[in-house]
């Protein structure tokens, strides 16, 4: 992290968001919104699911 | 406030330690539930849930967790600062994702290595869920290296602010 490798990371970054950072916050995004779907619905995943499997005395 | 040289470098040092030392953790996870996976028997299985909840909860979430505060500590006591510049941001998100989703999924494995310890019973049931989450907590944690070694350009609105002044 010297100060020249700094300036060379900030050459061209004065305008908008750089394509990479677009297409990797769509696809974080996606993956978030994809996660908290699968944990919360009806996909039989998230770290709840065995404990309710165990007191309805289902597999672990 | 900024770092004074000394300073900056022990703190990065625990940074790079326990952030690679995170990824390898993460490998010896893996390895032990494919080896499960691909021919463990009921012992195996039964002994793999009880390792697999030791190094969650002595290596992995212990190294985690210092290298998301030594990534904070870093990244605010030098030039990168924690919202100017995006590969630092996106390192910032990675790591918490990853870390939450430790954080809620350790119980379940000491939950599967209690029932693994308490009974004769072992089933597989569980290793699927196992490879997921330490399949995708690898390709997290590579990620975020990549991004450290070659910090893709691009400043935040307020990185470029605070440079303009």
């Amino acid at each position: 992290m010297t100060q020249q490798s700094l300036d060379h990371n900030d050459r061209g970054s004065l305008s908008g968001p750089p394509k990479w950072v677009k297409v990797s916050g769509i696809i974080l995004v996606l993956l978030i919104f994809l996660i908290a779907l699968m944990a919360l619905t009806g996909s039989n995943h998230g770290p709840w699911r065995h404990f309710q499997s165990k007191e309805q005395g289902g597999q672990p | 406030m900024m770092l004074t040289d000394g300073l900056r470098k022990f703190i990065l040092t625990a940074h790079v330690t326990t952030s690679v030392g995170w990824l390898g953790a993460v490998v010896a996870y893996l390895v032990l539930v494919i080896a499960t996976l691909t021919g463990g028997n009921v012992e195996a299985i039964r002994a793999t849930w009880m390792a697999l909840e030791l190094i969650g909860w002595f290596a992995i979430m212990p190294l985690a967790i210092t290298a998301f505060l030594t990534g904070i500590v870093v990244s605010l006591g030098t030039k990168w600062g924690l919202f100017r510049h995006y590969w630092v941001i996106f390192k910032l998100l990675l790591t918490i994702i990853a870390t939450i989703i430790l954080l809620l999924h350790m119980p379940v494995i000491s939950h599967y290595a209690g029932i693994a310890a308490e009974t004769n019973n072992a089933d597989l049931t569980g290793f699927g869920g196992e490879l997921l989450h330490s399949g995708g907590g690898l390709i997290v944690l590579l990620l975020t290296t990549i991004l450290a070694i070659f910090k893709p350009k691009g400043m935040t609105s307020y990185g470029q602010r605070r440079q303009s002044k």
